[in-house]
């Protein structure tokens, strides 16, 4: 374990060392060397980007078209136009069911999503169907949250599946390298939630040949307020644009506007400069201490939590073995609501997230009302998987009457 | 050891007061809070602007329970008129307890499921 200690690169741990932080799949905490550029962007060059001619402006911009080429190296995407800065991966997914989903898709064709899909990447797709009245497949997983894929799923109506790379309450690795296979063999198109995967494992889009993928850039250490939405290039260059005004146009005029090219055809208005800087530093925060390095630490205290959490009589959703899983893990604690049960970790500055993290769907197919989940980053550690689990034993101990009297 | 799960929120958690269905209600709402999927089932017999039976069943954290538990029992044998007066405040006020934001739902389901069941009360 002391191998890899990055807590005091993470001023938060520093400030507040009594959190036991075990919510990263929800927020990670920031580096400060994010803080950093962050900081220096608003202290050295905070002028707008792509248009003023002083000196300022042109450092913002390059500093901008930068951090764009540092994320598709990290991703391995061919080419930095092929990233788009959003808000993060809910507008990421937004923009491919408005933008490509509305021009392309008719009543004859089907769209394949999964029932373990964050709202995220569930209600735009839901909502699209509906209103072009064309079929919303549904795939189901078997009791160990595992995807029930197979090969047939994808018929030559499929138009797109829209999956969770990892699902972000059963931690489940969804075999999405066969699915893209599988997919394109039949003519349809995949776009990838990345949300949970990004910044946990290594991502490359070109072997993936993936059409789409979409993360978050505050769940891999950067800020709040962008994301990004990879695209392979033909796609974007074939979709319309999503949000209409400044930055995105080559030429207005009172009859008509021409759009500009890939990637600003799709960033309108001023696009969140300081968070794609934050961003782009975060990517090299993680390529510095290494992909490989993070998830074989964040597995290994997966390993180290799974046998406890269940020995404590809890039920673990997901798969058992931590090799089939992302950095998280959630479960249901038997005569213990998920809430209270939060409630009372919190009392002890043990961070975690009770309820139905946005996924429904799931928790109905399940057949429980909530659960409660642990996540990892970089800066966690056995100590924190240890007061959690003492934690939980005196909620139990607290409501153990409930036993009883139920 | 805890804060908010003090000896009076668990006893009313554990020995919920007025639990159950009261049978031919001129009263009742079923309350839900999506945000975590509880629900409470509340019906009562309200005579001459009296509420003179009140009764309730949830599933819920032990924060909602016990609200609701409380609140039951401080309004049961009171007029209508009392418990339009009250506001969320007092509400809250009740549990003797601070409430976090994101608990303060929790602690007010039971109340807004009564204000539904009476605002559609039969006469």
């Amino acid at each position: 374990m002391s191998r890899f200690d990055v807590r005091s690169h993470f001023p938060l741990l520093v400030k507040r060392p009594e959190i036991a932080y075990l919510d990263s799949a929800a927020t990670t905490l920031k580096p400060h060397t994010v803080i950093r550029a962050i900081n220096e962007y608003l202290t050295c060059y905070s002028a707008s980007v792509h248009r003023g001619l002083y000196t300022i402006a042109q450092e913002a911009t390059e500093h901008y078209e930068k951090a764009r080429q540092k994320i598709a190296q990290f991703i391995k995407a061919d080419d930095p136009s092929e990233i788009i800065f959003t808000k993060g991966t809910t507008e990421s997914i937004n923009l491919v069911a408005y933008a490509w989903g509305r021009v392309t898709l008719t009543r004859a064709d089907e769209l394949v999503v999964t029932v373990m899909e964050h709202h995220s990447n569930f209600v735009p797709w839901q909502t699209l169907a509906k209103e072009l009245g064309i079929t919303l497949k549904v795939v189901d997983i078997d009791e160990e949250g595992r995807l029930f894929w197979s090969k047939d799923i994808v018929t030559k109506k499929t138009k797109l599946v829209a999956i969770a790379h990892i699902s972000n309450v059963l931690g489940t690795i969804n075999p999405i390298e066969r699915i893209i296979a599988d997919a394109h063999e039949k003519g349809a198109l995949v776009l990838v939630d990345g949300a949970q995967a990004v910044g946990h494992m290594r991502v490359d889009v070109s072997k993936l040949d993936v059409d789409f993928y979409a993360f978050s850039g505050h769940k891999m250490y950067g800020p709040t307020g962008v994301g990004v939405l990879y695209g392979k290039r033909q796609h974007l260059d074939a979709i319309p644009p999503f949000l209409f005004g400044g930055s995105m146009i080559r030429e207005v005029s009172l009859d008509a506007t021409t759009f500009a090219e890939t990637p600003r055809k799709f960033e309108a208005g001023t696009p969140p400069i300081l968070e794609a800087i934050g961003l782009g530093t975060a990517c090299e925060y993680l390529q510095k201490i290494d992909l490989e390095a993070v998830r074989e630490h964040e597995r290994a205290l997966l390993e180290y939590a799974l046998p406890l959490l269940v020995k404590l009589g809890l039920q673990v959703v997901g798969p058992d073995n931590a090799h089939e899983r992302g950095a998280l893990v959630a479960w249901d604690t038997p005569n213990v609501h998920s809430h209270d049960l939060a409630q009372i970790l919190a009392e002890q500055g043990i961070a975690v997230r009770a309820g139905h993290h946005c996924a429904m769907p799931l928790h109905a197919r399940l057949g429980i009302v909530g659960t409660t989940r642990a996540s990892f980053g970089v800066y966690s550690t056995r100590r924190d998987i240890r007061r959690l689990i003492e934690a939980i034993k005196q909620a139990q101990q607290l409501f153990s009457f409930v036993k009883e009297t139920v | 050891m805890t804060e908010i799960y003090d000896d009076g929120i668990l006893d009313h958690y554990q020995n919920p007061r007025h639990w159950g269905v009261i049978s031919r209600p001129t009263f009742s709402h079923v309350g839900y809070n999506p945000l975590c999927g509880d629900t409470i089932r509340i019906t009562g017999i309200k005579k001459k602007g009296i509420i003179e039976k009140v009764a309730f069943t949830a599933q819920g954290c032990a924060i909602s329970i016990s609200a609701a538990s409380i609140l039951l029992e401080r309004i049961y044998n009171q007029k209508q008129t009392f418990v339009q007066r009250m506001d969320a405040q007092d509400v809250l006020g009740l549990l003797e307890v601070h409430l976090s934001p994101m608990r303060v739902q929790c602690g007010l389901l039971a109340w807004d499921t009564l204000r539904e069941a009476l605002n559609h009360a039969k006469k």
